[in-house]
């Protein structure tokens, strides 16, 4: 499904190009549930980034479904991104003077889906026991239900992927078991899960463990 | 709270509170100039110069900021013998209020009979009407000599009344009918307080503008006439009233005069440009800042799919609403504030001593329409800038 091949990232700085990632080369395929894990500056969120092609590689090729996304204009990439991918950060991302209906609804904006996004937003947010929250605003959540609001938003419009960084950085032991339940859920109902953690607990959830050490893949899992 | 909150964030209320509050000083302090600038126009006549001698084909037209006499205009006119016939006008603006409280501002024109003629000349010729009467927005009061005399000595609009709807007098004057009938109305002390004079304490509210009117009825060349005039300076300076003098041909003054009046509506318009564009530097700055704080927002709309073209519309949208709904609401209260609170309250100081602030709903219209174009510009610049972010980059930013 996800083939990266002798995929490379620099970044330019003042004082010249900083590597990142360094020849990485992966598949993931459908269904999968990857944990991307590697000590800060390893490179993990650059990669997350280029497979959810919010980051363009500046060396190698990226094919999706046998697509080469490097060919992809910048307004192909963004539909491709919004039917294709669904989004998890560590902070939430929240956008404060939207309630909670609303920030879940939002991907429905850019998106030609024929889905409701009302309807599914709520249903989502059954399934995720938020339904009470919808008219409330971010900033009157927890920090674990601000996760799972973020949780519903990446599946609104039911995405092939979830790509989620560090979902569980900012949460306490009982959120983080609630989040990584309900990203597993989705896993098990198809989806792909490519997830970035440096928490070994997260990651033992996982069969499928990439270790990247200063932007190189040392170890496939 | 969701409602409003969806039409725009409390953040951009802000923007539009700010652009509001520019439009309100901006339309305040616009009418304000034009006010003032309107009665400089006034006291033109009297910036600088003492006395206009102005020769026509058949007139001669004098101003002057001295308080001249009827004796002055006795002196001219023995001087200038028997071709001539000289009367002195005095030209004054009063404001008149009704029982039910509206007033409005009456020139009034007192004059000797054989002048009559002249007065509807000058009137009808657009030039000292216009100018003067016109852009003070009054409606003008013809007095004959001896009446005027009773008037001022003791104010009685009942008098006025009786004169303005009086066809015999109206007939006389060349006027077809009276056009202002002034029902119940009170007369307030004398407004027209020339700008330069130096009028005695006590009797400033009472000096109207003295004009001194010479007529020609003879066919003497104006060349003569303005020797004679000078001469007749001469000695008037030589007995120490000194006055500066300035002979016109009628053209040059009023030339003269337009020119003071188009340097007047320039200021007016780079005060306004000034002010636009002020206010467009704060609107993109504003955006920018948006930007910048929304830095975040941009990277998640995009990494969820929103497009280049989808992000610019989204800034371009937020400043079009932030100036629309800023700058639409101060358009409409600029003017209300204007009319029920400053203008009243300017003229009851007597800042402005004849003509209110009015508005200028042509000038607020264009500098709506530029203000506009501004927020579209400055709009431009910010949702380009956002063009520009790193999603990667600005979505660790939120």
């Amino acid at each position: 499904m996800i083939r990266l091949n002798n995929i490379s990232k620099n970044y330019s700085l003042k004082d010249g190009e900083v590597p990142a990632l360094d020849d990485i080369n992966l598949t993931i395929e459908k269904g999968e549930k990857v944990c991307i894990l590697g000590r800060s500056g390893s490179g993990k969120t650059t990669l997350l980034d280029i497979i959810a092609t919010i980051l363009t590689p500046s060396q190698g090729s990226y094919f999706y479904n046998d697509m080469d996304i490097s060919q992809f204009s910048k307004q192909e990439l963004a539909k491709f991104r919004n039917k294709e991918f669904g989004f998890v950060f560590q902070s939430y991302y929240l956008i404060k003077e939207k309630n909670i209906l609303e920030n879940i609804c939002l991907p429905a904006i850019y998106s030609d889906s024929l889905i409701d996004p009302q309807q599914n937003a709520l249903k989502l947010m059954d399934i995720l026991d938020i339904a009470e929250l919808k008219d409330r605003y971010p900033n009157e959540l927890s920090g674990g239900q601000r996760q799972r609001v973020a949780i519903a938003r990446s599946a609104l419009l039911n995405p092939n992927v979830i790509i989620a960084d560090e979902p569980t950085g900012n949460l306490d032991e009982a959120s983080s078991r609630i989040v990584l339940d309900h990203l597993m859920n989705f896993n098990e109902q198809g989806k792909t899960l490519i997830l970035v953690t440096h928490d070994q607990e997260i990651a033992s959830h996982f069969e499928r463990k990439i270790f990247l050490n200063d932007g190189r893949k040392i170890s496939n899992g | 709270m969701a409602n409003w909150q969806n039409f725009m964030s409390p953040k951009h209320i802000l923007y539009s509170v700010n652009i509001f509050v520019s439009m309100l000083i901006f339309i305040c302090s616009f009418s304000f100039v034009d006010a003032v600038s309107r009665n400089i126009m006034i006291g033109l006549g009297e910036l600088g110069t003492d006395l206009y001698i102005i020769s026509d084909n058949q007139y001669l037209f004098s101003q002057s900021k001295n308080p001249l006499t009827k004796q002055t205009a006795f002196d001219i006119e023995k001087k200038l013998g028997p071709d001539f016939i000289v009367a002195e006008v005095n030209r004054s603006y009063k404001r008149v209020t009704s029982s039910d409280g509206k007033s409005m501002i009456i020139a009034i024109w007192e004059t000797s009979t054989e002048f009559f003629d002249i007065i509807p000349l000058h009137l009808t010729s657009g030039e000292l009407f216009t100018t003067f009467d016109e852009r003070v927005g009054s409606k003008v009061c013809i007095l004959s000599d001896y009446l005027s005399t009773n008037l001022f000595n003791n104010i009685n609009m009942n008098n006025a009344n009786r004169l303005m709807l009086d066809k015999t007098y109206c007939d006389q004057i060349g006027i077809s009918s009276p056009k202002v009938f002034i029902p119940e109305y009170t007369m307030s002390d004398n407004i027209y307080v020339p700008l330069g004079f130096n009028i005695p304490e006590g009797l400033a509210s009472k000096h109207p503008l003295t004009e001194i009117f010479v007529k020609q009825i003879s066919s003497k060349t104006p060349q003569g006439q303005t020797a004679d005039i000078e001469e007749l300076l001469k000695t008037l300076t030589e007995k120490s009233i000194n006055p500066r003098i300035d002979i016109w041909s009628s053209e040059t003054f009023f030339a003269n005069r337009n020119q003071i009046s188009t340097s007047l509506k320039l200021l007016i318009w780079v005060i306004a440009i000034v002010i636009v564009t002020l206010a467009s530097i704060g609107i993109a700055n504003s955006l920018s800042i948006d930007v910048i704080e929304r830095k975040g927002e941009i990277g998640l709309r995009t990494a969820i799919g929103a497009t280049p073209h989808d992000i610019f519309k989204l800034f371009m949208i937020n400043g079009i609403k932030v100036v629309l709904t800023g700058g639409g609401l101060g358009i409409i209260a600029g003017p209300l504030l204007v009319h029920y609170f400053i203008s009243p309250t300017l003229a009851q100081s007597g800042l402005l001593p004849v003509i209110d602030m009015t508005i200028n709903i042509f000038v607020i219209s264009i500098t709506f329409a530029v203000l506009l174009l501004a927020a579209l510009i400055a709009s431009i610049i910010p949702a380009r800038k956002a063009l520009k972010i790193d999603a990667s980059i600005a979505i660790r930013n939120l």
